[in-house]
């Protein structure tokens, strides 16, 4: 019986690139990187894996080795010099089993491996509840499953990691149900150990938001305000544990993002292993260019993305997608609410978006922004922005 | 890339379900009454349904292009509320009245409550005019364009009320082939109508389902006659109630947000109605609509869910 939670809605959207392998673009010649505090000069030279700068408590790392061409404004563009040299990097020496918790901590630390924007070493707690989030719900994007289809001995070996980091023995991994293919795989993999548990989930929107993850498993609901280490859970991601491998084995930070281009403007759609940092031009170019006039381009799915103002804007670290939408996806007019409570039944943390939206209510900092009270409305009302608003207001 | 892009706020995709697919469905649902109402009343009744449509459509454009300046003129369930308004009214009612009554519902949609349950109370607000009270004969043709020249008849209700058994059958009843308001008579296709919105998913069963339940049972067990299940069925199928119970008061508008509180509001309204009809003699139903739409605030305040991760907040207060 796969899991599920109480509310939130199947999206109807095709994935295209479901089926298709992973390709690796051939390297751009400008990077633009977002970098808070650079450590870095105009006119500098950097090699592949060379830290640049932090973001926050998150390092940033060159994708290639290249020329600062400037700094400014938080952007650190870098001009590819294509010389492909890099920093030598060495893997972790000692076996897992030897390594403390507070070690792992520090390498995951240094090499600045992140899940869903924030550093993995913060996650990380003494727990016993370990939740492997294999799953992508939002309409187009299928870059995580493709990654477990294929990179399946990574993904477990970084899971193990964590494991042994959370000293937990057994973790739970999450999975669409309707993805036969993926269960095959990792069960080939996995065989006899009892290390992991694979448990089926409903592929209904938010499902795979970890709070969601562990509403539908357990039952417990943990309000946004607080953190999910408290509770006692860990919850991490394929592309966090496939950099962690990648950390723990090679030495390498994490410089590539797994997405998925996609999207009725784009010739081909594809998935694509990207270096952090790369146009977005670049990327639509190499998928055979736009077919139509795009009216957006957005970063990441099209539940929650954010649009982009121009297509040089570099990829991001923790990125899933680029979609380019034709016009025709969204309506124009707003009509005034008539309460259909379509929004009341599709909300996933059941505040009852109609009346927070018009102030009758209190309940906006329980939002998670998932986007889905916009998506029924039939007046078109745009009820995430305007709880939004009124959330960052508080 | 020549044209700007959009930049605006997630999420980039909505559903393709719109104010108009719902208006759309609801006419749909309400169109073989009128099919129905032509052919037993005659020419006269379309005429109504007709007028009473547009000039609801025209009264709200009105109101909405000089008093609410720059939103949309064109508010579809305008029509819808038109429709259902004529729906309740007699065939004889003459045509001022139709346009009038019209004018108020608008009046009240846009100064009180929403679309649909504005009808209820335009429909309390005319019943009290002797024209709207007066029931002809299925089969009897009225002239077209003059006031009602018919001998009025009572509907089944009248005659349980009376304590005579009425004289269409209870199969009458259900089919339509009775006396009362054009789109009350069948019973019938009030209920494929709204097993069509079900279907579509444009209203929810809960609320037709527990007005019909709770007004059968308390029909069922206080009865006037001593023939229990046809008096019941009399009961059900005659009036405005199978109207009310799928269209009126399922409408989204005035009614609660969650299920549990449809739920309350059904059963509430079931048992409003029958005890107006049984203890107070007249045909109660619109003002037991009236009276629970006044009570869905409170109906919302104790049936809203909690939001996540509230309730051991709140169990420790």
């Amino acid at each position: 019986m796969p899991y599920s939670i109480r509310a939130g809605l199947r999206i109807r959207g095709i994935k295209n690139a479901k089926n298709l392998c992973f390709e690796d673009i051939p390297e751009p010649s400008v990077f633009s990187l977002c970098v808070e505090s650079p450590s870095v000069k105009e006119g500098d030279e950097v090699q592949k894996f060379e830290k640049i700068g932090e973001n926050g408590e998150v390092s940033v790392f060159a994708p290639a080795s290249a020329k600062v061409k400037s700094v400014k404004d938080g952007i650190v563009e870098l001009e590819n010099d294509f010389l492909g040299r890099s920093i030598e990097t060495r893997g972790v020496q000692k076996p897992l089993k030897d390594l403390t918790s507070q070690e792992i901590c520090d390498i995951l630390k240094e090499k600045s491996v992140l899940c869903g924007g924030m550093p993995v070493y913060k996650m990380i707690t003494d727990t016993k509840r370990i939740i492997i989030n294999l799953m992508q719900t939002q309409p187009y994007l299928c870059s995580m499953s493709r990654l477990a289809l294929e990179n399946t001995a990574e993904i477990l070996g970084g899971a193990k990691v964590i494991m042994k980091a959370c000293g937990a023995r057994r973790a739970v991994i999450a999975v669409e149900a309707d993805r036969w293919d993926v269960v095959k795989a990792l069960k080939e993999k996995i065989s006899y150990s009892k290390l992991f548990e694979i448990k089926l989930f409903v592929p209904k929107y938010p499902q795979e938001d970890p709070r969601q993850l562990i509403y539908a498993l357990d039952g417990r609901e943990i309000a946004s305000g607080k953190d999910i280490k408290d509770e006692g859970y860990t919850v991490v991601d394929g592309f966090c544990c496939f950099d962690t491998y990648r950390a723990f084995v090679y030495g390498e930070p994490s410089v590539t993002a797994h997405i998925t281009a996609e999207g009725d403007c784009i010739t081909t759609p594809k998935n694509l292993r990207v270096p952090i940092g790369t146009p977005i031009s670049h990327i639509i170019e190499y998928c055979g260019g736009l077919k139509n006039e795009p009216y957006k381009i957005i970063e990441g799915g099209v539940m929650t993305g954010r649009a982009v103002h121009s297509d040089a804007k570099g990829i991001e670290a923790g990125c899933e997608g680029v979609t380019a939408l034709s016009d025709g996806y969204e309506k124009n007019k707003t009509y005034p609410c008539i309460r259909c409570a379509r929004c009341v039944e599709v909300c996933p943390v059941f505040i009852a978006p109609t009346l927070v939206a018009q102030g009758k209510k209190e309940g906006a900092e329980a939002c998670i922004q998932c986007g889905l009270c916009s998506y029924v409305c039939p007046s078109n009302i745009p009820l995430t922005q305007k709880i939004h608003v009124l959330m960052k207001g508080n | 890339m020549k044209k700007l892009l959009t930049v605006s706020h997630s999420p980039h995709i909505r559903h393709e379900d719109s104010v108009y697919t719902i208006a759309g469905d609801y006419i749909i649902a309400l169109a073989p009454m009128a099919v129905w109402a032509g052919y037993i009343f005659g020419m006269r009744a379309v005429v109504n349904f007709v007028l009473c449509a547009f000039s609801c459509l025209v009264f709200d454009m009105i109101y909405r292009a000089f008093l609410k300046k720059g939103e949309n003129i064109f508010d579809p369930m305008a029509v819808i509320m038109g429709i259902l308004l004529s729906y309740t009214l007699p065939v004889g009612v003459p045509l001022w009245l139709t346009v009038a009554g019209a004018l108020i519902a608008v009046l009240i949609k846009e100064f009180l409550c929403g679309m649909i349950s504005a009808v209820a109370l335009t429909r309390v607000l005319v019943g009290f005019l002797p024209w709207a009270r007066q029931y002809s004969l299925p089969f009897e043709k009225l002239n077209l364009f003059a006031d009602a020249q018919f001998t009025p008849t009572k509907t089944a209700l009248d005659m349980l009320g009376e304590g005579i058994i009425p004289e269409f059958s209870v199969f009458d009843v259900f089919v339509g082939n009775t006396a009362g308001g054009i789109g009350e008579v069948s019973a019938l296709l009030i209920l494929a109508g709204g097993l069509y919105l079900i279907v579509r998913r444009v209203i929810k069963p809960h609320i037709p389902l527990t007005f019909i339940l709770c007004a059968g049972i308390f029909a069922f067990f206080l009865p006037q006659s001593v023939f229990q299940w046809e008096y019941t069925f009399y009961q059900l199928f005659s009036g405005g109630l199978m109207l009310c119970a799928v269209f009126i008061s399922a409408d989204s508008t005035c009614c609660p947000l969650t299920g549990v509180g449809k739920i309350i509001y059904g059963a509430l309204g079931g048992i409003i109605t029958m005890a107006l009809r049984r203890f107070f003699g007249f045909e109660g139903v619109y003002y037991a609509v009236v009276i629970i739409n006044l009570a869905v605030i409170l109906i919302d305040k104790f049936t809203l869910p909690v939001p996540f991760g509230c309730k051991i907040k709140k169990a420790k207060e």
